[in-house]
Formats: structure tokens, sequence, C-alpha cells
């Protein structure tokens, strides 16, 4: 029996009545409450005696100043048949007017506060019948800033619309539903419902922005091609609906996935037009986006002239400008083309383009915006001259999908890289580790860990992914020696993947001693780890180990 | 809720709390098992006892200023960093500048899950025109400026946070952001935070990966013993009588038999104790 039915089994008659009452409110204070109470009153019971029973009962919630019962306790009450329509009309009736006459300054302290929210008072309306009034604040919540109100509008909504309340066509609840998920970055739970937005077709601002944040979701997953089918959407709704807010910014998020497709000239366009009815921030957004563009596609002066624009206008400090980086890059560029116009020859001029297209794939490279620095890298070999800027221009391109995990390319032009001179130790154990990858055989990684371990063999990485291969063949006690030799080194150069490497080739040991050490050192990764190296965790709760960090291992 | 709530046992748990209801800061953890150890009522009565004391079945409030804060992800006011703020400056009676507002508005990034970033900021730290530094920065000087606003009131007042049992990715932010952010270091100052932790939630192990060392544990336990019953037959009793046209030997043999039909689940005892005693009442006429 839930703990609703056992109170009720104890109470007297009419406290279905009241309860059923109260949970109209999402929230009360013991003033609303009474007041509600007061409409029918249970025979010989004080109001003041009904608030002290409900109180002490567990179902009551308290949450500062006012309490509430959990989501099923409520459920569970509204679907109690005892209160008539009228009564209930008339608890709403309350409700709505304290929200929208009630003194604010009681807000939180004696009226609860979410009365006078917009998300409130769109709840009572619904619940009176005035859906169209109710639909309307909903949709006004929906387009104001990220709020917890807005979070409780999409609560609120989708239990009206799931008890027909509110009409199975309005997007309202989904709506509000999805952004919320969006903005607490549940991404799945997010396109759940902005597909259900989107899949209805209405020419609608909602629509439009659900097709954005689709579109902006597929772009974080590296989805870009399907990134860039939602947003033409988008652009579409927005284009036909007149409003600029909407459009400017989907044009930004169009122009940045054109960029990351490589097409620059169809992002230079997007980001034109977005430049041309932004303000603020959604400015901000175009002009640094633009400015990229125009530096890729070697237009160095349309590049200063975008950050001198930026630079202008970050005296206004809500706009969250990031000077000290436009300043670097306003910097570099602006040396790069008082250099080109001094230049004498055009092998000079390439070199000097080689050397700045170089520069900015490394800093993309260290961003970690790797499509980017691919496409530097590639503009950077246009302009090679010299053997050594070809082959530190082939390594980039083999580090950049290496790190797009396309062993298959990145080998190609590792290999190509190392033929042409290029014998840093990483470049070494990225080829061998690329190899091991796309199924060739240890014999002929093995050669190239060890030339990479000779070129420096205070790097790491040779040695741990030796390891790797060295353990799925078998030969524990050599892998070993390297897995440890690669990650045992002081605290402060401690790193996750390294100390999981090592867990990783002492659990394949038949030693059960070391497979206890394996759990330890997964356990330490965990502690290094940042929040997207989930493998740590899994491989500990895959051995019943648990996710418990003792930071002091 | 103060003069609503009145305390049926718990002595021994809120004996052991009594350093920070006289107003010591610090950090305690309140370990139950689901809804059978009645956590609800445990916080509204420690609530009420941090913010007055009860004297003879009546609420005084305590001459210090009182006040305290429950985060609770379920509460859309305290779901969100600008609003949690809010909630902390409307316990302190403080205004929020029109400056602080917009600092807000652009507030929760960089945090892993609880997040209100705008489309706005989201796509615009996706293409780089908005530094999330930047965003951070201006977050850490507002959670600075809340906490200097908290050392201030604590000069002349005390506050105590209860955390809600939530997975990590809810806490997350609030011990990242607000807790090692400046609040733990008022703790000497006579902030006291109470840690609610669920036992029966199967990722409860993930607490020991963020909260801070306790100075007191305390377990609520779904059952009372011997004397517990005893103390629980004396409040109810003590409370039926301001209520019921009877002595107190008469109130005693209700709760008596009251507590009887219920010791073996503090929930049900609870939940339904105030509707046992509503149908006394009116059968009393």
């Amino acid at each position: 029996m839930t703990r609703i039915r056992q109170f009720l089994k104890e109470a007297p008659e009419g406290a279905a009545r009241v309860l059923q009452a109260l949970a109209a409110a999402e929230s009360l204070t013991d003033r609303i409450a009474k007041v509600i109470y007061e409409i029918a009153p249970i025979e010989k019971i004080p109001a003041e005696l009904f608030l002290e029973a409900l109180h002490q009962s567990e179902f009551v919630i308290p949450r500062n100043s006012e309490w509430y019962f959990s989501s099923l306790d409520r459920a569970e009450l509204k679907a109690l048949t005892e209160a008539d329509e009228g009564y209930l009309a008339a608890v709403h009736g309350i409700l709505l007017k304290e929200g929208l006459e009630g003194d604010r300054t009681l807000a939180g302290d004696e009226i609860p506060s979410y009365l006078f929210t917009k998300a409130g008072q769109a709840y009572h309306k619904a619940a009176l019948g005035d859906i169209d009034g109710s639909l309307e604040l909903y949709s006004d919540v929906a387009a104001s800033p990220a709020s917890g109100e807005q979070w409780l509008a999409g609560i609120l909504a989708e239990e009206q619309q799931n008890a027909g309340l509110l009409p199975g066509y309005a997007v309202q609840p989904a709506f509000l539903r999805g952004m919320s998920f969006y903005r607490e970055r549940d991404y799945q739970k997010a396109e759940q419902y902005l597909s259900q937005v989107a899949t209805r077709g209405y020419v609608i601002q909602e629509t439009a922005i659900a097709y954005h944040i689709l579109g902006v979701i597929r772009s974080r997953r590296s989805m870009p091609d399907e990134a860039l089918s939602l947003l033409d959407k988008s652009v579409s709704i927005n284009s036909a609906l007149q409003g600029s807010i909407g459009l400017v910014m989907v044009l930004n998020s169009r122009g940045g996935v054109k960029r990351d497709l490589g097409d620059l000239e169809g992002a230079l366009e997007d980001l034109n037009r977005a430049a041309e009815l932004a303000d603020g921030r959604s400015l901000v957004i175009a002009l640094n986006s633009r400015s990229m563009v125009k530096r890729d596609l070697g237009d160095l002066e349309g590049e200063l002239n975008d950050l001198d624009q930026l630079r202008q206008m970050s005296r206004d400090r809500h706009l969250g400008i990031d000077l000290r980086k436009i300043n670097t890059r306003h910097h570099k560029s602006r040396n790069t083309a008082q250099h080109l116009m001094s230049a004498k020859t055009n092998e000079e001029r390439s070199d000097i383009l080689c050397r700045f297209y170089l520069d900015n794939a490394k800093t993309y490279l260290s961003a970690k915006e790797t499509a980017q620095a691919l496409h530097s890298f590639r503009k950077a070999t246009e302009y090679c001259k010299d053997e050594k800027h070809c082959a530190e221009c082939k390594y980039g391109i083999g580090k950049s999908y290496f790190k797009l995990n396309q062993p298959d390319s990145a080998s190609k032009y590792l290999r190509d890289a190392i033929e042409s001179g290029c014998a840093q130790s990483d470049a070494l154990a990225m080829l061998a580790y690329s190899l091991t990858l796309i199924g060739k055989d240890l014999n002929i990684t093995e050669k190239i860990y060890n030339d990479a371990i000779r070129a420096d063999n205070k790097n790491p990485w040779p040695k741990s992914w030796l390891a790797l291969a060295l353990s799925d063949a078998g030969r524990h006690k050599e892998a070993e020696e390297y897995a440890r030799a690669s990650a045992l080194v002081p605290p402060g150069d401690k790193n996750a993947v390294l100390l999981f490497n090592l867990a990783r080739v002492l659990d394949k040991s038949n030693d059960q001693v070391k497979r206890a050490e394996a759990v330890n050192f997964a356990k330490m990764a965990m502690t290094y780890s940042r929040p997207g190296f989930a493998w740590p965790r899994r491989f500990l709760m895959e051995r019943g180990a648990g996710g418990k960090i003792n930071k002091s291992e | 809720m103060h003069g609503k709530t009145f305390q049926i046992d718990r002595r021994k748990e809120f004996a052991a709390l009594e350093p920070f209801l006289g107003g010591q800061g610090g950090v305690v953890c309140v370990r139950y098992y689901g809804e059978v150890s009645a956590p609800n009522s445990f916080v509204a009565t420690l609530t009420a006892l941090y913010e007055g004391v009860w004297v003879g079945g009546k609420y005084i409030q305590r001459q210090q200023i009182r006040r305290s804060l429950r985060i609770d992800r379920n509460n859309y006011k305290v779901r969100y960093l600008p609003e949690i703020r809010s909630e902390f400056s409307r316990k302190m009676k403080l205004d929020i500048s029109v400056e602080t507002r917009r600092v807000a508005e652009t507030l929760n990034i960089g945090c892993n899950n609880t997040a209100g970033a705008s489309q706005f900021i989201d796509v615009g730290i996706q293409y780089g025109a908005v530094s999330e530094a930047d965003q951070i920065w201006q977050r850490d000087a507002w959670i600075k400026d809340l906490c200097g606003e908290l050392r201030r009131f604590l000069e002349h007042g005390r506050f105590m946070i209860i955390l809600m049992h939530g997975n990590k990715n809810e806490q997350q932010e609030f011990w990242t952001t607000i807790w090692n952010g400046g609040m733990a270091d008022l703790v000497p100052h006579g902030l006291f935070l109470v840690m609610m932790i669920d036992e029966t939630d199967k990722d409860v192990g993930q607490y020991y990966n963020y909260a801070p060392s306790h100075d007191v544990e305390i377990f609520l336990n779904p059952n009372l013993d011997q004397t517990q019953q005893t103390h629980a037959i004396d409040d109810i009793a003590a409370w039926a009588c301001r209520w019921l046209d009877c002595d107190y030997s008469e109130a005693y043999n209700y709760a008596k038999s009251y507590v009887a039909s219920n010791m073996d689940d503090l929930n049900r005892l609870y939940s339904t104790v105030g509707a046992w005693l509503m149908n006394l009442k009116r059968n009393q006429g």
C-alpha cells in the first residue's frame, strides 16, 4: 500500500478531497494551503491540525519555506476522484489569482514562488480551460533565457499534455523538455524530444530551433553531413518566418559546419549573411568564424578587418570576447601580411605562407580542432617548397588523421613523413599504432616501435602501445616491463591512458596478484582521467570493483 | 514550516548534532535507507530546530539570525547556479544587483552536466567566439562574491546548507563550483553543511569521490528500538494532548497503542500519525 493510501486509510472522511485539491499546486506554503483547505474543510478538523498532520507525513517534502508532494505522490493524489470539477476549478482559480495579483515580495515565503512565473500561470490557465492563453505563456518561457523556470515549464506542460489537458498537436511541451535536456547536455534525451517537434513540420520558431539544435548535436558528434541537412531545414524555416535572430544563429552554426566540411566558400557566404543581420553576441560569433574562414582562404586583410571589429566590441565585457586570443591572432596575421608585402620573390611569399599555415595548424591541433588543423596542414602543403617543411606537413596531416581515428590515411602520411626525413619518435609510434589498428603483423610494428623508443627513450607512448601489442601476442613479461616503464612516472607526469594501458596489460596475466594490481592501476587511472575517458570506470565495473577512488593510492 | 513540525524521537541523532544546532560550523553526513527511514520528516525537524528551538512544545526563534537552504535538483529554484545564487540572497535578505543578474545569465559554462548555457553561448563556444575560460572566470568571480556575502552574514548569523541525495553528475556542480569555489572555507566561520545520503542508491559509493570529509556521521534507522519507542510514545502523547480533549495518561495510552502497531515501519508511522490524530479528534466531536 502506498503511503498516501496508508494516510487516507487512517484519516477522517474528506481528507482525500482536500489532498486532491492541494495536489493542484506544484508547490505550497502553509498560507496558501490553508486558503485551499478552508474552501471545503474536514468537519471538526481545524486547518492548523490538518497542516501539522501533513507536515508530519513523509509524502510532504520541505522546500525552503515552501513544500510539495513528490511527482509520484502528486500523480496519485491527482488521480483521486473525491473532489468535483467545480471545487478543483475554484482551487486553480485561487492559485492563478495569487500569481497574477499577489504580493511578489512574499514569493517563496508565504506564496509559492512558481505562481509568479509564466510557467505556473500557464499551468493553471490550462487547468481552467484557457488553452490558447496557456500555450502562449509556455511559448514565452521557451523563448526566454535558460533557467529553472524553463525546466519546470517543461515538466508541467508535459504532465498536462499526457493528461489530455493540452492538445496533442501542441509542440511546446516537447520543445521545453528538449531544450532543458540540451542545456543540461543530455543530448540523447534532447534529440528524442526535439525530433518530436521537428517532425510535426510546422513552420514556426520552435521547429526552426529544434532543427538547429539537432544539427548542432550531430555536428558535435562529428556527423557533419547530417548536421548540414538539419541546419538547411532550419535556415529554410527561419527564412520563411522572416525573423532575424534565429536565422543569424543558424547561419553561424551552418557556416561552422561547412567550414568543418572544407566548404570555405559556402561557409563564407553564410557568415557574411549572418554578419549583416547580427548584433551583440551573434555578431561576435559571426565575425570570429568569418575571420577564421577568411584566413583559411588566404584573405589576411579580410581577417584583420574582422578581428579589428572584434577588438572594438570587446569593450563590452558582457559579450565575453577573449581579447587575448583575438590579439594573438591579429598579431600573427598582421606580421604575415607585412612580410608578404615586403617579399620580393614568389618563393619568399610561398615560404611565408607555408610557415603561417603550419603555425595555424599547430594552434588548431593543440586546441583539439583537428578538422581545422588538417585543413591548415593541407593549405601549408600548397606553399611548401623545402623538404623540411614538406615532411612537417605530411607529419601534421598524418597526426590529424590519427586523431580523427582514420588509421589507414594516418599510416600513409606518417610513412611519407618518415621517408621524407621526419624521424620523430611520435611519428614512428603513431605509424606503428596505426598499422596495428589496421591489422598489420607484430613482426612489422615491433621494429617501428623500437625505432620510436630509440629516437626518444623518454617518450612513453611507443612503450605503452608496444606493451599492448606484446600482451595481445601473449608475451606478458616483456609487455609488463614496457607498460610499467611508460606509466610509472613522477605523480606530476601521470597520465590516465598510460596507467589504464598498464592495467590492461596486467589484467591479461594469469597471476592473481597482478590482476589485483591491475584493478588498483585502473582506479589510479580514474583519478587522473578527464570526464570523457570512461574506460577505467567500465573496466572496474566489469570486475565488480565499483567506481570508488582512493586518491591516496 | 515553523510551529507545524514536531519531533518524534530522534533524540540520539539530534544530540549528535547539538554543537551545530548551537551555531558551530561543520560538515555532517546523514545516511538513510530510502523512504523507510523517513528522511523528509528528519529534514523538516532539522530545519525547524536549526532556525529555532522547541521549549515546552512551543517554537521560539533563536537569538542569532538563522537561515537554511535545501539544495535539491527537483526544485526549479535551486536546479541551476543563477537560481541557487538568488535563493541564497533571498534567504539572507539581500538584493541582487542588475549587474549580477546579467553576469548570472552567462553562467553555467564549463560544467559537465548541469548547465544553463544559452543557445548563444553554446554555439559561441563551439566555434571559438566566446571564451569558455572567460565565462568560467566570470562564474568564479560571482561565486567569490556570494561567498563574501555569506561570510558577512556569518558575522552575525548562521547558515545551514542541506544537500539532498543525488548522483555524481547532479552534484558535481555544487562540489566543484560552489563548495570548492569558496564555501568550504566558511565552515570555521559557522557554515553548516548537511549531506543527505541514501544508502539504497546503487551508486552511493560515488559519494566518496567528491564529498568532503565529515565531522559527524549519523544513521536514520528504519525502525525504533525499545528506548526510541518510549520516546516516540512520549512525543506523540504530548502532541495528542494539544489537540484532543483528554489528559496525558489517556493520550499516552492512545500513543502507546499507535506506536505498537507501527514500530516496524517508520515511514508508515510518520506518514499516518497525523491522519490517526485527526481521526481521534473528529471522533471526539
